[in-house]
């Protein structure tokens, strides 16, 4: 049996000087600890269960003392059972199944009369470590202890009722009565713990929080003793008096203010004293400012106190102290869209939070320069953050790439602003850009005829100089692909009014130089390979005269490691043979392209350029400005002899086993050889099979085959992504792995500022979902009228569809947007987890 | 609510840990590694705040030790370095000018003064004089042998 005191045993591991020593002081110890364990020797029980705390602590395995715990809880002694509390903390949790052992013993102490302490540990576990079946055994218990005469149970056994409801929330009915009598105490350690509860509560049943609306005059009255109270120094932090105490006040009055005049004008003025008087710059001080700055948003807040809300988080902005100006900035996030000229006005503020070193701060200034962002400022902005892409550090680089790419998508008020804007930004950071964006502007340009000379010829000569820059490449090999015969064109002219020549060859010498650098380069690297390989295969009907070299290239790629790229190659191979010379032009047109769904916003709708727009803009800063001064409208336009061909057969929408060959070919009246139907053996079906999930989702992938714009890198892709037609516009409201809420918006046809919205709900998940719902709070200048859901419950199958109406006139019609926020519920009832999901949903489709 | 609290070394050791609310014990291996790698060398000058998988980590280098919470994400994280400096100085009154070893020896007596400040990552008592009072009474009932043999070589 080991004798060695804990203190000596602790001694004898820090002298350890190497791992493998204290492995072995700790094994030897263990081995006898569970000798002892095995003898039921009582004796030293307590201590070895201590040693066994530091072993785990220091990360060795401590199964074998859950039984010894578990005796020492039950224990007469209060050692023993101070310490065996203790190691049920640490050493189990929720999933042991040894606790239903313990319940008993903690039943026991619940209901001991020898010493206040014994009843506190019982209460203390359940607090941390309860199981639903405790919790059902010893409610009982915890509720009677809730009114005990001793403060000090009180407080904690309303404390471990908190972890009860959380694990049973059917007894929250139980607790409701025992708060109206706590509501009313004079204590901090109460209220506090009150506070908690009731905070609990409204999470997990936010219906309840009417119920508990009735205490906003008491809470304001003890907020406003306790601010008013004299110097206490026990509750005494920095000057403040009890900063956690008041933080919890407000928190909840924020809760109960959320939604309700009433309750929200009673509370005005404490908060309005709370913000203008609480003083100090310390932490204290700092935290309760924070708090009340959150209970304002929440509420339906005077403009009064609303200003001096925003003037806190003003001031917070500047502060020295990076954690207050991080606070600043997620508040003012969240500010957005409850008053955006309020954090308009901290814009250039915000913009130089990106010099910070701290790339937190930063990430968060870029989220909520990102919001500010509007139609109206979005040149501004981008181009201070081009400023910072040329110097910012790798982490930052990627985050800030794709912000600016994101909000040139969305805003841009300009096409041409849109192109030369991410051709920067790929020139700058072109493998951090994520794909969509690079799809999303082939799009742009692929259906801009005005644009497609200006952004092949520009991306070429970009391309050459900035091979590292993998985005761009794959904006550049998909454009010489597509619209190879413009660039070789001889018509576009330089600055200086020389044209500009390039010939076929250099061209294609120039997707050579790019699959040359490419190779063995990764994942990304074998998509530019595709890419390229795609854009080969289009120039043999562009450029006749290179068909040899092409062949050559498209040659090399058969033995490509890589099996998509492999079989890619295959395909290219047996359509550059000659029994498709018939076929091969209809294949490689270029494709009329339409608005793209995957877009934030339809990009393709805007404006080519501003009025009065000169060409020779900004772009002159780009390394070499070999883009044309002037851009030539290829006098037919590329597109207008295929709509006529192919274009009617967008809305053939195959079905899902529909074989795609067959389909394109059958639709072109050609007695093409249809091929095996079998997918996966014959590469030629596969390369239009690979699409087909995709395409049968959206519409007609006949005539898109080879045009669409890759969506994503994964390489079966490649020819999917068809645009759709423009349809009623829908809007996820949520998505998480059991639920999907879309939304379908359709004007009302008496009053174009009513929307009506039809919310789809349905089922991912494999087990029914329950007690479906959605509450919806909206501003003062929307008009709601919310409908009941069709049933609370849905079947697992994806068919199965709950609806719920809505109805919502917005009176600031074309001036404000619809934001709503949306408190989603539903009971997972497999699993028995309850989900309560509450978001803003906003950027609501408007223009339809 | 506090998910957790870990007190780590400079060395990432750790020297407490309480979890407030169920983790398995793989979860709670992986916090924990996590956790020193992100907070150890983090400069003093950058934000006490970090996003960590669903929760917030809020912590402070309190001279060798780094003190790392883990919160849900509706906390203010202000408070929450109150809460945790709340506990500094309270282990500081207990142990008199509390040092690193001091905790490492009676990592028990920490554990039994959080149980006093926090329950299930909520606090539960705010005045510094009650919970010194409540600990010191429980003391006195704790068995001489264990307790006071252990400590008073110190």
């Amino acid at each position: 049996m080991s004798t060695m005191k804990l203190k000596e045993f602790i001694k004898a591991i820090r002298n350890c000087k190497q791992a493998k020593d204290e492995r072995a002081v700790v094994s030897k110890e263990s081995a006898l600890i569970r000798n002892a364990f095995k003898e039921k020797n009582p004796k030293n029980r307590h201590r070895n269960i201590a040693k066994l705390l530091f072993v785990n602590l220091l990360g060795y395995p401590t199964q074998f003392g859950q039984v010894e715990t578990i005796k020492c809880v039950a224990s007469d002694d209060y050692t023993e059972k101070r310490i065996g509390y203790m190691a049920l903390s640490q050493l189990m949790n929720e999933s042991s199944e040894l606790l239903m052992m313990v319940t008993q013993a903690i039943k026991n102490d619940l209901n001991s009369s020898k010493s206040n302490f014994i009843v506190a540990l019982g209460l203390t576990s359940i607090a941390e470590i309860s199981t639903e079946d405790m919790c059902r055994e010893l409610y009982t218990e915890v509720k009677k202890l809730m009114r005990s005469t001793s403060s000090y149970i009180k407080k904690k056994a309303i404390l471990a009722a908190v972890r009860i409801i959380k694990n049973i929330p059917d007894t929250i009915d139980d607790f409701m009565e025992v708060i109206d009598v706590l509501i009313n105490e004079h204590s901090h350690s109460i209220t506090l713990a009150t506070m908690t509860l009731i905070q609990e509560i409204i999470n997990i049943e936010p219906e309840r929080v009417g119920t508990f609306r009735k205490y906003t005059k008491v809470l304001i009255k003890i907020l406003k003793n306790l601010i008013h109270s004299g110097y206490a120094p026990e509750y005494d932090i920095q000057g403040i008096k009890d900063p956690f105490l008041q933080v919890r006040i407000i928190r909840v009055l924020g809760h109960l203010g959320e939604g309700n005049e009433d309750a929200s004008d009673d509370m005005n003025d404490i908060l309005t004293e709370i913000a203008t008087s609480t003083e100090g710059s310390k932490g204290a001080a700092n935290s309760i400012l924070y708090e009340c700055v959150r209970a304002i948003m929440l509420i339906e807040a005077s403009s009064g106190l609303r200003a001096l809300g925003i003037n806190i988080l003003g001031r917070f902005l500047v502060n020295k102290e990076n954690n207050i100006r991080f606070i600043a900035l997620t508040n003012l996030h969240k500010l957005v869209n409850i008053d955006y000229n309020a954090v308009q006005r901290h814009k250039t503020t915000v913009i130089g939070c990106l010099k910070d070193p701290d790339l937190v701060i930063k990430k968060e200034a870029l989220d909520l320069i990102y919001q500010i962002c509007k139609n109206t400022n979005v040149k501004g902005i981008v181009k201070e953050l081009l400023n910072f892409l040329l110097t910012a550090e790798k982490e930052f680089k990627e985050d800030l790439a794709n912000k600016i790419c994101m909000a040139v998508e969305k805003y841009s008020p300009t096409k041409k602003w849109h192109v030369d804007t991410v051709i920067k930004v790929l020139t700058l950071a072109g493998s951090e850009v994520m794909d969509n964006f690079i799809c999303s502007l082939i799009t742009l340009i692929a259906s801009t005829a005005e644009l497609q000379n200006y952004s092949v010829n520009k991306t070429y000569f970009s391309m050459k100089e900035n091979l590292e820059q993998s985005g761009l490449q794959q904006l550049g090999v998909w454009l010489i692909g597509e619209f190879g015969e413009l660039l070789v064109s001889g018509q576009t002219m330089e600055m200086d009014d020389t044209p500009i020549n390039v010939t076929e060859e250099e061209a294609v010498e120039t997707i050579e130089k790019v699959m040359e650098h490419y190779k063995d380069k990764g994942d990304k690297g074998d998509v530019i390979i595709q890419y390229s390989l795609v854009a080969l295969s289009k120039l043999t009907i562009r450029f006749e005269s290179m068909k040899g070299k092409i062949q050559e290239l498209i040659q090399n790629q058969v033995h490509n490691p890589n099996i998509e790229i492999q079989q890619r190659a295959c395909e290219f191979m047996k359509l550059i043979d000659e029994d498709w010379d018939q076929h091969r032009l209809a294949i490689f047109e270029p494709m009329p392209f339409q608005g793209d769904e995957n877009m934030l916003v339809d990009a393709t709708e805007r404006a080519v350029r501003e009025e009065g727009e000169g060409d020779e803009d900004d772009l002159t800063q780009l390394k070499r400005e070999a883009a044309p001064a002037q851009t030539h409208v290829p006098e037919e336009s590329p597109l207008d002899d295929i709509f006529g061909i192919n274009y009617d057969q967008q809305d053939e929408s195959p079905d899902d086993n529909f074989d795609p060959l067959g389909d394109i070919f059958g639709g072109m009246g050609t007695d093409a050889p249809a091929p095996p139907s079998d997918p996966v053996s014959d590469p030629l079906g596969d390369i239009f099979g690979g699409g087909s999930a995709t395409a049968s989702a959206s519409s007609g992938l006949g005539s898109d085959i080879f045009g669409g714009s890759p969506a994503s890198q994964t390489p079966s892709d490649l020819f999917g992504s068809a645009p759709s037609a423009p349809a009623a516009p829908t809007y996820i409201a949520h998505e998480d792995s059991n639920i999907k809420v879309l939304f379908n918006f359709e004007r009302d046809s008496m009053d174009s500022s009513t929307h009506r919205i039809t919310a789809v709900y349905t089922n991912k998940s494999s087990s029914v979902l329950d007690s479906i719902n959605m509450q919806i709070s909206v501003k003062k200048y929307l008009n709601l009228q919310l409908f009941a859901v069709s049933s609370s419950s849905l079947q697992p199958m994806p068919t199965e569809q709950v609806t719920q109406e809505m109805k919502i006139q917005n009176t600031h019609e074309g001036k404000d947007p619809i934001v709503l926020r949306a408190r989603i519920t539903y009971t997972h009832v497999a699993s028995g987890q309850k989900v309560v999901e509450t978001k803003v949903l906003e950027g609501l489709p408007t223009g339809y | 609510m506090i998910l957790f609290l870990l007190l780590i070394s400079r060395h990432g050791k750790i020297r407490l840990c309480k979890f407030f609310t169920p983790f398995t014990t793989k979860e709670r291996n992986k916090i924990m590694k996590d956790c020193s790698g992100l907070v150890i060398g983090r400069s003093s000058r950058l934000t006490n705040f970090l996003e960590y998988s669903d929760f917030k980590l809020v912590f402070k280098r309190y001279a060798s030790l780094y003190f790392v919470t883990g919160v849900t994400k509706d906390e203010n994280e202000l408070n929450i370095l109150e809460i945790m400096h709340h506990f500094v100085e309270l282990l500081d009154r207990y142990f008199g000018n509390v040092c690193e070893l001091d905790i490492i020896f009676n990592f028990h007596a920490a554990y039994f003064l959080l149980d006093e400040i926090i329950i299930g990552g909520q606090v539960q008592e705010t005045s510094k004089k009650a919970i010194l009072k409540k600990i010191s009474q429980q003391d006195l009932l704790l068995d001489e042998q264990f307790f006071k043999d252990d400590d008073k070589k110190k």
